[in-house]
């Protein structure tokens, strides 16, 4: 229990997607320009990445990984250079449902950041998540923690940024600062900030 | 081999698994079938389920104006929208419509997606006015490089609710057109050659809508003036965006030839009162300030009115000599025409500047500019500087009229 | 007609006046995470180039085939399937460098860079001029990454390819490393400076400000 607890800890802070693993950053800075698309953004992160990380273990366990198939007598056969296409597949035909579910059930979640999610599809962070899982070779209960754990941190993330540059649209800055330039600038001093959490990590 | 093939069957298996479970889930959570409208309270259609709004009433014949095509920005297809199918404003509606409107159920129509039954009001004239009717050109004329007048011969039964500052829908066909066939009078040819706007090309597959101005004086009554400007592609990117759809026709189009017009419609018109009205123009924001200025000079009116007017070159400026005989003729009426960049040729005595500039330069001089009335037509670009240069001098929101013809 | 389209300029825009990475903010995702050192910079920038023109290639072969409602899907098969061989290449032969890759080679598949550009150019444009306008972009892309890893593996090393540039105080040299060069945040600072010095030099990528000050009263006469 505490090895999941921390491994939730260590998804959300020390290995923060966009602030130490550069992952998501495309989203991560287009949609931080305001707090609330960016607390629409960090949720349907979270949503999809819970749910797509154990999707894909299970896919990749049961049918791709060396041994998969031994059950049907051939032990040697090694589908895993598969697994980037499989992926991509699973997380479309999730953002897919997750969509549809929300507009029939929550219509009023779905209006408010139902247009992030087709977004998601192609945002690396989430590809990454997947992929870690089977770098790590993580097991099913672990997957579900990483997941929702890179998700929150993402989240964390995204919604300080945006109430940051909400702040900032008021700022008086040099003209070729605006916009981008001072988003990376924040973005590695709030990455300044995660890494600390990677000493805590290690003092401990 | 066998690693080849199940590989393959692998991910086709996982496609097409994943594919049959989405339509499953589809077809399980979205309710399918009809959709019902009610119009005003009038008429009600059955439309399909997750279509625009804006297509649906064109669909059934329901002439609401988009002067824009359906892109969201010229905010002329307002219609007030009651019941949960159709959803919440896009952000595209939240940039054209007030807070007021909003409140009020106010919606682009050409934004608004029906995903259940709903309520709609559109305003009665349009309700009425049916999907259009055929009038002929009596007249067409080159009065620029690419301004182009045309006038129509209307109906008996039409034009007599025409208000100065109203627009007019036209309706293109399909159609394919080569420009270099275009006949162009001799003193535009050349400003067509230089600029390569003979070499576009256009083909339109369907039947294509756009609101124009009317530019109509007292004496073109039983017609219907337009001020048509080619919409031509920014330099240097003919090969990527074609030139305006209906534009493009009414320049083939000749006297005797039919066209298909619908309306008027508007709210852009003059306030009645007694304040001094200053009309500022550009381009073919022309044609809504002139049907103004002619209305109110031939009513008698003894407003103060001051007309001020930009063009690029000497060539772009059209209808000057009308503006002088009626300053001529009416002591409180001043025409102010200005060049922003005049070609060498002109030999141009009047002001030069963007028309914002010549505004700003005569209005500081006067007495009191916030209790002037001030009605724009022109480009965006033209009417944001104007804006702001009003903002300068203090004129409040509430005494300024405006119509960017939605571009 | 512009017919003849102006490869010079497809090819050469993308560095500097419309370099993807600092005015489009596409494909920076992976852009920062890979430039610790050059070798993993250059590796990943020769990968990304490469699957870039291909995949706009044989987008642009089929364009015509393609119907509109699944382009995407097609597009990201494409671009993943290259990606794949990209990945087996590297792990087979590379595999040191692979391995310091990580993950990342395979992100290049949601690198919003090559979906961006099939999107935006290949679909569109004939083979030709969609392999020039990948390339170009690839470039432009490469010569963000090169910058950053060489500057960040030269002040964070002393190195260069590996090889000792500056002495190491430790070795009896005058320089000292600094570690904050390795870490990520320096990498947000350096590209935020890039993008900061292009901008001021290239002064039409200024984006407009947000909001408009109020204008100032103005005292007539």
């Amino acid at each position: 229990m505490t090895d999941l607890w921390s491994l939730f800890l260590s998804a959300a802070f020390v290995d923060n997607m966009p602030l130490t693993l550069f992952l998501g950053l495309c989203t991560f800075l287009a949609l931080s320009k305001r707090p609330e698309s960016a607390l629409g953004l960090g949720i349907a992160m979270t949503g999809v990445l819970g749910v797509t990380v154990p999707l894909n273990w299970l896919i990749y366990r049961g049918l791709l990984a060396p041994g998969a198939w031994t059950w049907a007598g051939m032990p040697e056969l090694d589908l895993s250079y598969l697994s980037l296409i499989a992926f991509i597949g699973v997380i479309a035909a999730t953002v897919q449902l997750l969509e549809m579910l929300l507009d029939r059930f929550f219509p009023a979640v779905h209006a408010s950041f139902g247009v992030f999610l087709p977004l998601l599809t192609v945002q690396c962070a989430i590809l990454a998540g997947s992929l870690f899982m089977v770098d790590r070779s993580y097991g099913f209960s672990e997957s579900v923690v990483f997941g929702l754990g890179s998700g929150l941190g993402f989240a964390v993330a995204v919604v300080m940024l945006g109430a940051i540059r909400g702040r900032l649209a008021y700022a008086d800055l040099p003209a070729g600062l605006r916009g981008l330039g001072i988003a990376f600038i924040l973005t590695g001093l709030m990455s300044l900030g995660f890494a600390s959490f990677a000493q805590m990590a290690m003092s401990q | 081999m066998t690693e080849i093939l199940l590989g393959s069957l692998v991910i086709m298996g996982l496609v097409v698994g994943l594919a049959m479970g989405l339509l499953a889930f589809r077809s399980r959570l979205l309710p399918s079938g009809d959709i019902g409208l009610d119009v005003n309270d009038r008429m009600h259609l059955r439309a399909k389920r997750g279509v625009r709004l804006l297509d649906v009433l064109h669909g059934f014949d329901i002439p609401i104006p988009a002067a824009c095509g359906g892109k969201g920005t010229c905010g002329l297809c307002r219609v007030t929208v009651l019941g949960d199918g159709a959803g919440t404003p896009q952000a595209t509606e939240r940039g054209v419509l007030s807070p007021r409107e909003r409140r009020a159920h106010v919606r682009l129509a050409c934004q608004t997606t029906l995903s259940g039954d709903c309520a709609v009001w559109v305003p009665d004239g349009i309700l009425s006015a049916g999907s259009g009717f055929a009038c002929t050109v009596a007249s067409a004329r080159m009065l620029a490089p690419l301004i182009r007048e045309i006038v129509l011969n209307m109906p008996d039964d039409r034009l007599s609710t025409f208000r100065a500052g109203d627009f007019m829908q036209i309706t293109a066909p399909a159609y394919r057109l080569d420009f270099a066939t275009l006949e162009l009078p001799e003193p535009f040819r050349e400003p067509w050659e230089i600029a390569g706007w003979s070499e576009m090309r256009v083909s339109s597959e369907a039947a294509v809508t756009r609101a124009y101005s009317l530019a109509n004086r007292p004496e073109d009554a039983g017609t219907a003036v337009f001020n048509i400007r080619l919409a031509v592609p920014p330099p240097g990117r003919e090969t990527e965006i074609p030139p305006g759809l209906v534009s493009s026709w009414l320049f083939t189009v000749n006297p005797g030839d039919s066209v298909t017009a619908s309306g008027p419609f508007g709210d852009f018109h003059v306030r009645p009162g007694t304040r001094e009205m200053i009309f500022v123009g550009g381009g073919v924001g022309m044609a809504p300030l002139r049907a103004m200025i002619h209305q109110e000079l031939a009513g008698g009116t003894d407003r103060r009115i001051r007309y001020f007017y930009g063009a690029r070159a000497a060539a772009d400026l059209f209808y000057s000599e009308e503006f002088e005989a009626l300053a001529r003729q009416h002591k409180h009426f001043s025409w102010r025409p200005a060049l922003s960049d005049p070609a060498p040729g002109d030999r141009w005595t009047g002001a030069s500047g963007f028309i914002h500039e010549i505004l700003q330069a005569e209005m500081t001089r006067h007495a009191s500019p916030e209790e002037c009335e001030y009605y724009l037509c022109g480009p965006p670009v033209m009417i944001s500087a104007v804006l702001a240069t009003l903002q300068r001098l203090g004129v409040e929101p509430d005494a300024i009229f405006y119509d960017d013809f939605g571009a | 007609m512009a017919a003849r389209i102006d490869f010079w300029a497809t090819l050469t825009d993308p560095l500097l006046r419309q370099n993807p990475v600092t005015l489009q903010i596409l494909g920076i995702c992976s852009a920062l995470a890979v430039t610790t050192s050059l070798a993993t910079a250059l590796t990943m920038s020769v990968s990304l180039t490469l699957v870039l023109t291909l995949s706009a290639v044989l987008i642009s072969l089929i364009r015509r085939h393609i119907p509109d409602t699944i382009r995407l899907i097609v597009q990201i098969v494409i671009v993943a399937s290259l990606v794949i061989v990209i990945d087996q290449i590297l792990q087979a032969y590379f595999a040191e460098i692979s391995r310091a890759l990580s993950i990342y080679v395979g992100l290049i598949t949601t690198n919003c860079l090559v979906l961006g550009r099939t999107e935006a150019y290949a679909r569109h444009h004939a083979p030709v001029p969609a392999a020039v306008d990948a390339f170009g972009n690839g470039l432009g892309y490469s010569l963000i990454l090169l910058t950053l890893g060489g500057v960040r593996e030269l002040f964070g090393r002393g190195q260069l390819f590996g090889w000792q540039a500056f002495p190491l105080a430790d070795a009896g040299g005058w320089f000292t490393p600094l570690g904050l060069m390795l870490l990520a945040p320096s990498a947000f600072f350096l590209l935020g400076g890039l993008v900061w010095a292009i901008r001021s030099w290239r002064v039409e990528q200024t984006e407009a400000l947000e909001h408009v000050p109020p204008a100032r009263t103005m005292t007539v006469e």
